[in-house]
């Protein structure tokens, strides 16, 4: 992608918030006047057909992963996926729950991990920043290591979700 | 001569054959079509009466728009398998053209009583036979006014030609004339659906069959138009009828108040058909209007409305005609998602309803801009207003038009469906085309125009092959037309380039996350406009048909308290014979007895 | 006649710069920084160097495709400071009417989107256009009335000499300004755009190069509606600057009345503007007519 391209996606991400646990709370002095995250380009966006990036933060459960999955197939390439908490590192405190799931990287390619729980808002901004350079170094490639490992990754959401047309509308 | 004859015969002919009844019909119509540029005048007596027949300029031009559509109409595939769908059909041509070639009343009456019986034969069916009969009776309303217009003035001249009525005016007083308006009124404004004449339209439009319904909106609503710019430009004449502006304020806005309150009502309506009749409705009111002005301008905004409503209004009721055909459903609560399954229908349905909504560089919208520059130079400030708010409304249920037959989640019973019969395509395609050439050449129709406006008694405006001038401003249709084509060209340039298409299913669309299946009612459709609805619960209560029915129902009720007199018990009427034998004794007696 | 033909493009970029101001005036009103004014120009550029972008059909893709069509089309014909274009046919009903063609086809194109969402954004604009649409017709009236002609240029020119027309038919503005404010879709009338309560509305299932398209649509329908308004009432402009600083103080105006005030309900929007503007309006109407306009 060409020099402007870059530039313009550096400094206008869209992001979609899939706040499933106690993680979103960081997020609303984010988005809103204290720490104010538009300076920078970044908005809500309305729905995954707009946005560039998903912030997942909290817990997975089955029910809410089957629905970051259909989210995250929405969002039209290229695509960032930002993991916030240590939830969705390696489960955080739920890890010997039986109704989560530990890693989010074994069901959807994972960019930028901010550690924490939760993480303040200056780390959010650190780890956007950390974002940031990873698009302008090229690096930010979760969208192309999905089309190329799907098989892999469908495995994994198989073997945690179950296949089923209920959730799984697209073939990737 | 030759086109009536030829339509009657066609008429009668087709009722003996089966199989080839439509390709006999269609070649009858276009033949009578053709006669009917050609023919010469004629006169023959008839007992007392001279009967007059000839083609004024005026009547070529309705003859040309309404026949043609006929002709379109009448190739497409009708949607009943009756044997007198055809001789029907033909017999209303007949009656129309009988009234278009006839210079004489009598003949005139003839015609229009002829047209509205077969038409009526056309909409009754044993499904809603309520429709059928307002539509009778309220024609039959209507034809006494025109026939009691007739004897006042066979009464006061002693002829039945119109040039003798025109000739003789000084004979009726100025109060006379605006009876005669109002008598004659009554029975062009029931064709026309003008409001408050209208209530027969909404139901009449829905049980009609179903392309004829494209000839009764684009055709036969014509003819009041017809009678009313005969009534008041020909038989009063122009200057004469300038003076009488208090009738001229009425009549503009019992037409605005038409366009206005059709468009509202057919915002909230459920069935296809009745949609497009308020729209009908409303579009007949802008004619009214734009002709009540009695201007050039207003003449001539009222001849553009006849041809571009003829034609838009063709496109949508044989559009409505396939869809009905092939799905068998007729309310937007069953259909949707159409858009997959008849795409060249679409099409055609999406330029005819940007010429309703009069945008440019279809053809609506020269009719409503002449209807606008009309109105202004004429000083009716409010009656402007009314009509934009009129021509907002159009939007609005045109909308729901096209939203609720194409767009959406298709249901999964309409999976199946075929795209609509070649015939229906092939004619809707062939009015789109004139609407478009009507939209970018309005000068070349202004010329198409200008023996009629002559023959009415105007000046025509000052137009050239692709413009439009007034004294307020111009209209270049050419220009415009142009401009659409090169931005188009270059909208889509540029929307060729950067992303490739992620081609996704009607079911992976945006639902919060959740899955949906193809049976998953995910469709917006019914109580489209509901928020308008519950605002104005009140005001849409009120309604037309319920007080002319309330009226019925008044007299019906006085009629039965006259059954305490008229009980049918015999013994009670023996008795009323013997108390007035008595009294005719006593007062016999009275007066005197046996002297 | 080059002007003409890159008009339309200087002044969608324009309103994308407003709209960059709008959120800039957002933010520092919140107490916050916000974005740069040029925001919504990277924001475009981002959105057409997305790699792929949904489709549902073939209008899904002809509706934008439509709506760019008619923005450019009503942008040609808006006459833009003393910059001579298509204004000599610029009829002021022509431009009324074109300036419906790019709803029209997001319309349609929102339809195509399978979302019911998409359809409730599509009523609610309609709903909220029966709304407006009268009252700011209205509003106009007097002045083709009064003036007796409906080509802009010669509206501009007689309010060279008479006066602004905001001075003479001061009621009329009003009605008229109230009734833009629905026009630009700022709050409190944005309904149709919802982000909150119908995701976005029409524009749901868009993204990529569409949403560009329908943003640079957006941007350069604050510009026809501002450019109509000051152009009737405010004398137009004689360089395109003056066009510029024009537009901007009256859409500025607006930002700030629509600052403080929620979203409307839609039934009750509707109701508003038949209470309110549309009195206004006729009363409006009925001084110019009463002060001598036959």
């Amino acid at each position: 992608m060409s020099g402007i391209g870059k530039t313009s996606r550096i400094k206008s991400l869209w992001v979609t918030y899939y706040v499933t646990g106690c993680g979103g709370i960081e997020l609303l002095p984010v988005i809103t006047s204290r720490f104010d995250a538009e300076r920078f380009g970044i908005i809500t966006s309305a729905t995954p057909r707009q946005s560039d990036v998903l912030v997942v933060s909290g817990f997975l459960t089955t029910k809410t992963l089957r629905r970051i999955i259909r989210t995250y197939e929405q969002m039209p390439d290229p695509k960032y996926v930002v993991a916030l908490g240590a939830c969705t590192i390696n489960g955080g405190i739920y890890w010997d729950s039986y109704s989560t799931a530990d890693k989010l990287e074994l069901y959807i390619p994972v960019d930028v991990y901010i550690a924490g729980c939760m993480p303040r808002p200056e780390s959010i901004f650190m780890g956007f920043a950390h974002l940031m350079a990873m698009i302008k170094g090229d690096k930010a490639d979760g969208w192309k290591r999905y089309h190329e490992n799907y098989k892999w990754y469908k495995k994994n959401q198989d073997k945690a979700l179950g296949n089923s047309k209920k959730w799984r509308v697209r073939d990737v | 001569m030759l086109t009536i004859a030829l339509y009657f015969a066609g008429s009668i002919i087709t009722y003996f054959t089966k199989k080839a009844s439509a390709i006999i019909a269609f070649i009858f119509a276009v033949l009578a079509n053709i006669a009917f540029v050609f023919t010469k005048p004629l006169n023959f007596h008839l007992a007392n009466f001279n009967l007059n027949f000839s083609l004024t300029p005026l009547s070529y031009i309705f003859g040309i728009i309404i026949l043609t559509l006929a002709s379109f109409v009448m190739f497409c595939y009708p949607n009943t398998k009756e044997r007198q769908y055809y001789p029907l059909f033909l017999l209303s041509l007949t009656g129309i053209s009988i009234i278009l070639l006839s210079n004489n009343f009598l003949s005139f009456f003839f015609g229009w009583e002829l047209m509205s019986v077969s038409s009526f034969f056309l909409i009754y069916n044993n499904k809603d036979r309520k429709a059928g009969l307002l539509y009778l009776v309220a024609s039959a309303v209507g034809a006494y006014g025109i026939l009691m217009g007739i004897s006042v003035v066979y009464a006061k001249t002693g002829s039945i030609l119109f040039s003798s009525f025109s000739q003789n005016l000084n004979l009726f007083s100025r109060r006379e004339i605006v009876y005669l308006i109002f008598l004659f009124g009554a029975g062009f404004g029931v064709k026309a659906a003008l409001m408050p004449l209208h209530i027969w339209a909404p139901d009449g439009y829905r049980e009609a069959r179903d392309p004829f319904t494209a000839f009764f909106s684009g055709g036969l609503s014509k003819l009041g138009i017809y009678g009313f710019l005969l009534l008041l430009f020909v038989f009063i004449g122009t200057d004469r009828f300038a003076t009488f502006h208090i009738t001229k304020w009425t009549l503009a806005w019992l037409g605005g108040l038409t366009a206005f309150l059709g468009g509202f009502y057919a915002i909230f309506q459920t069935d296809i058909k009745r949609l497009l009749a308020f729209s009908s409705i409303s579009q007949m009111g802008y004619a009214i209007t734009a002709l009540s002005l009695s201007t050039s301008l207003g003449v001539t905004a009222s001849l553009y409305t006849v041809l571009s409503h003829a034609l838009f209004k063709g496109i949508l009721f044989i559009t409505a005609a396939s869809v009905i055909l092939r799905t068998g459903k007729h309310s937007f609560d069953e259909l949707g998602g159409l858009v997959k399954n008849m795409p060249l229908t679409f099409i055609v349905s999406v330029f005819a309803v940007i010429g309703l909504n009069g945008v440019p560089p279809m053809g609506g919208f020269p009719a409503k801009w002449l209807v606008y520059e009309g109105l202004i130079k004429a000083h009716y400030p409010g009656l402007i207003a009314l009509m934009f708010a009129a021509s907002t409304t159009a939007f609005l249920y045109s909308y729901r038009f096209i939203h609720g037959v194409f767009f959406g989640k298709r249901m999964p019973s309409l999976k199946n469906i075929k795209e609509a019969p070649f015939v229906n395509i092939l004619s809707s395609t062939i009015l789109m085309l004139a609407l478009l050439f009507i939209g970018m050449f309005p000068g070349w129709v202004v010329d198409f125009f200008s023996p009629a406006i002559k023959f009415l008694g105007f000046k025509v405006m000052v137009h050239t092959f692709g413009t439009l001038s007034t004294p307020l401003g111009n209209f270049n249709g050419f220009l415009v037309g142009i401009v659409f084509i090169i931005a188009g060209l270059f909208a889509t340039i540029v929307s060729l380039f950067f992303s490739r298409k992620m081609r996704v299913s009607s079911i992976d669309t945006y639902s919060s996350g959740e899955a949906l299946t193809e049976e998953t009612p995910y469709h917006y459709s019914s109580n489209f406009y509901l928020f308008i609805q519950r605002d104005f619960s009140g005001f849409l209560r009120l309604s037309a048909r319920k007080f002319y029915f309330s009226i019925a129902r008044f007299i019906e009720n006085s009629a039965q308290g006259l059954r305490r007199i008229y009980t049918g018990n015999g013994q009670v009427y023996i008795w009323y014979v013997i108390i007035v034998w008595i009294g005719l004794i006593i007062g016999f007696l009275y007066k005197g007895g046996f002297k | 006649m080059t002007w003409a033909i890159l008009m339309p493009f200087i002044l969608m970029f324009a309103g994308l710069l407003y709209m960059g101001f709008a959120r800039k005036i957002h933010a520092r009103i919140q107490k916050r920084y916000g974005p740069p004014f040029y925001q919504n120009i990277y924001d475009v550029i981002k959105l057409f160097s997305k790699r792929e972008a949904a489709f549902h059909g073939g209008m899904f893709h002809f509706g934008p495709v439509l709506s760019l069509t008619g923005i450019i089309m009503a942008l040609m014909f808006l006459p833009v400071g003393g910059k001579p274009l298509f204004s000599f046919q610029g009829d002021l009903f022509v431009l009324l009417y074109l300036a419906v063609i790019a709803p029209w086809g997001m319309a349609l194109g929102a339809g195509n989107a399978e979302n019911p969402l998409a359809s409730v954004g599509i009523a609610r604009a309609l709903t909220l256009m029966l709304g407006y649409e009268i009252p700011f017709f209205i509003g106009i009236i007097p002045i083709v009335v009064r003036t007796h002609t409906t080509q802009i240029v010669e509206i501009i020119q007689l309010q060279q000499i008479n006066g602004w027309n905001v001075i003479l038919f001061p009621i009329s503005a009003l009605a008229s300004i109230i009734a833009l404010h629905a026009m630009l879709g700022n709050k409190p009338f944005d309904q149709p755009i919802a982000p909150h309560e119908i995701a976005s509305g029409p524009l749901v299932e868009y993204g990529g190069k569409y949403l560009g398209i329908l943003q640079l649509y957006q941007a350069g329908a604050i510009l026809l509606s501002t450019g109509i308004y000051v152009d009737l009432f405010f004398g137009g402009a004689s360089n395109v600057w003056m066009f510029f600083l024009k537009t901007f103080l009256i859409y500025f105006v607006l930002l700030l009345i629509g600052e403080v005030l929620p979203r409307f309900r839609i039934g009750d929007a509707l109701k508003f503007f038949w209470k309110w503007p549309l009195g206004i309006a006729l009363l409006g109407l009925l001084v110019a007519v009463l002060g001598g306009v036959r």
